[in-house]
């Protein structure tokens, strides 16, 4: 305990005039690291209160700011008046911090001998604190109290009457964002500001070293240590933004969200882009590909029709056979029937986007025929054929085309259909001879069941084989008659 | 000439044709296999008939030799042996093999198969009535 807390009233004239403490933030000139200054001044003191020792009790919210220093001023120990010295002594503890500090007597008397007592004012001490944690808007004080009771004691050991001391407020930022405009289209640039955390000191302001994380609910990601960012959103509707405050230097995210709603510029259309290919054949597996794009990035409609037409008139309505493969891509297959009429057909397609549409047409030819003479079948699954030709790669129902397998020379099979005569591999038919009669075997494959002359080595050892047969009929006949005639004999 | 060498002499030509009609079959069936082989490939079957068939030949061809040589007994054994493998050779390339190489033969192609078997006999035959009082 540095004082006693015994009080004793003062003998002589009090002077009218009774000093007070001051809470004051120093100016804060650098933000890292964050840390600011806080001084305790005394005011208003006159000599006759013959004040020889000081001491305070200041407190603070332990939850936002530690103290990370205490530093002895420079009233106490002004040599116009402390010519023996002076002797301090402070305390840190949670949320507060004791310091008292006495100016020494005379060591040979014990009297307080001094020029002149302490009078004006100055600082006492400064005490350095470093914030650990910030809140929207939070509020406290930094305070001078009262210690025991008293704050300052004279030269004959009695304490000074004092004033109420001014305190000093602690006040957080509120952490937010704005944007602008307010109702912005899809395609415009968004203009979003957040507040900066700062922290206010008395009159003093102190700023934070802030990374800025911003996630504008569209998928988009961006981080930056500057408070202003902007952004361009494709997709209509609301998207949620959020706003985490990063606080490097106390290790802290604050996280702050706020609703944007995009709206659809009515004057921009609808990108619609459709392949159609540029020929099809009866029975083809064909498959068309649309595209939307709303200002240049591909979007989902919220609407798709298609419907073929054929010399004028509806053919058929595809819109139910519309998927959606990625975004604002879709396949429409159509297997053009084995009795298609050949001719120029067109697929017309709408598209629908909150409220904008957009529609394009293109036109295909169906033939009959190939128009090729290299037509070879690459694979057949499920019953569709993949179709390479001179021009394209295809897929065609083999039921639809009435494929037939015509012939089999080697391991390539030549294969008549509506489309005309193709070829593929054996091993694309899963053929297996199901019998072999002499030099003809009978091969069964998915298009059916053919026979086919073995090579001219085989028929050679097939009529070998015929000839062998009669000429041991023979042998054995003559062998038994001679038998026979031994022995009679 | 004796009875029993004119017998031996038919037993033996018996032989020989046996094992002329094993090369026979064994040409057919290894001709056939190498026309399917592009549609069907089939080293199994072809390894089995190339085995079989060389032991069939092989032995007709000996114990033809051995009755020549005036080994009856030993000769006609071998053949009989000989004439009873290229029966489950040809059992099993009509019936049992996938496809039926031999199927379409029968019942002709069992002419293929009598010489060697009676080969055998004759010379057993022969072998038997030497031995009567």
């Amino acid at each position: 305990m540095l004082f006693s807390t015994v009080v004793v009233f003062p003998v002589h004239a009090q002077p009218t005039t009774q000093p007070w403490l001051e809470v004051v933030p120093s100016p804060i000139t650098e933000t890292a690291p964050e840390s600011f200054d806080v001084g305790v001044y005394i005011r208003g003191l006159d000599a006759e209160w013959e004040l020889i020792g000081v001491q305070f009790l200041l407190t603070y919210d332990p939850t936002f700011i530690e103290v990370t220093d205490v530093t002895i001023g420079t009233f106490m120990g002004n040599t116009s008046w402390a010519i023996h010295g002076t002797f301090s002594v402070w305390r840190i503890e949670e949320g507060q911090v004791v310091y008292g500090e006495l100016i020494l007597p005379n060591a040979t008397s014990g009297e307080w001998d001094l020029p002149e007592f302490p009078s004006g004012e100055g600082l006492i001490a400064a005490v350095t604190f470093k914030p650990i944690s910030y809140e929207s808007g939070a509020s406290f004080d930094i305070s001078a109290e009262a210690f025991l009771g008293q704050y300052f004691l004279d030269a004959n050991t009695d304490y000074i009457p004092f004033a109420d001391p001014q305190n000093t407020t602690v006040t957080y930022g509120l952490l937010d964002f704005t944007y602008q405009p307010p109702t912005p289209f899809a395609g415009e640039i968004v203009a979003f500001e957040a507040t900066e955390p700062s922290a206010l000191i008395g009159n003093e302001t102190l700023s934070f070293n802030t990374v800025y994380m911003w996630n504008f609910g569209d998928g988009a990601q961006e981080n930056t240590t500057d408070p202003t960012v902007s952004h361009i959103y494709s997709k209509v509707g609301t998207h949620d933004v959020t706003l985490t405050y990063y606080f490097p230097d106390m290790g802290l995210t604050i996280t702050t969200t706020d609703t944007i709603t995009i709206r659809i510029d009515m004057q921009i259309a609808l990108g619609v882009t459709v392949d159609v290919g540029s020929i099809h054949f009866r029975g083809e597996v064909a498959e068309f590909n649309v595209l939307t794009t709303h200002i240049g990035k591909t979007v989902n409609a919220t609407q798709t029709n298609a419907v073929l037409y054929y010399n004028g008139t509806e053919l058929s309505d595809l819109s139910i056979s519309v998927q959606l493969v990625g975004t604002g891509l879709y396949r429409i297959p159509y297997s053009i029937p084995a009795d298609a009429q050949a001719g120029t057909y067109t697929l017309l397609v709408e598209a629908n986007y909150y409220g904008i549409a957009g529609t394009t047409l293109k036109t295909f030819l169906v033939s009959p025929t190939l128009t090729t003479t290299v037509a070879k079948i690459l694979t057949i699954e499920n019953g569709v054929a993949t179709i390479s030709t001179d021009i394209q790669v295809m897929k065609a129902n083999i039921t639809a085309i009435n494929a037939r397998l015509a012939t089999i020379n080697g391991d390539i099979a030549t294969i008549n259909s509506t489309l005309g005569t193709m070829t593929t591999s054996l091993s694309n038919l899963n053929a297996t001879i199901t019998s072999i009669n002499g030099n003809t075997a009978t091969i069964s494959t998915t298009l059916g069941n053919v026979q086919t002359k073995l090579s001219d080595t085989q028929t050679t050892a097939t009529q070998t084989l015929y000839v062998a047969s009669i000429l041991s009929a023979i042998a054995v006949i003559l062998a038994v008659i001679i038998l026979l005639i031994l022995r009679k004999k | 000439m004796s009875k029993s060498i004119n017998k031996n002499i038919i037993s033996a030509i018996l032989g020989f044709l046996g094992a002329a009609n094993s090369l026979v079959i064994g040409f057919y069936l290894l001709s056939t296999i190498l026309s399917i082989s592009q549609i069907q490939s089939m080293t199994f079957q072809s390894a089995i008939a190339s085995i079989a068939i060389g032991v069939a030949f092989a032995s007709l061809t000996y114990g033809s030799f051995e009755i020549l040589k005036g080994n009856t007994k030993k000769g006609a054994r071998i053949d009989m042996a000989g004439g009873i493998f290229s029966i489950l050779i040809y059992i099993y390339y009509s019936e049992f093999s996938q496809p039926s190489f031999l199927g379409w033969l029968n019942p002709i192609g069992i002419t293929l198969l009598i010489p060697p078997l009676l080969s055998g006999t004759i010379g057993l035959l022969k072998e038997t009535k030497l031995e009567l009082p």
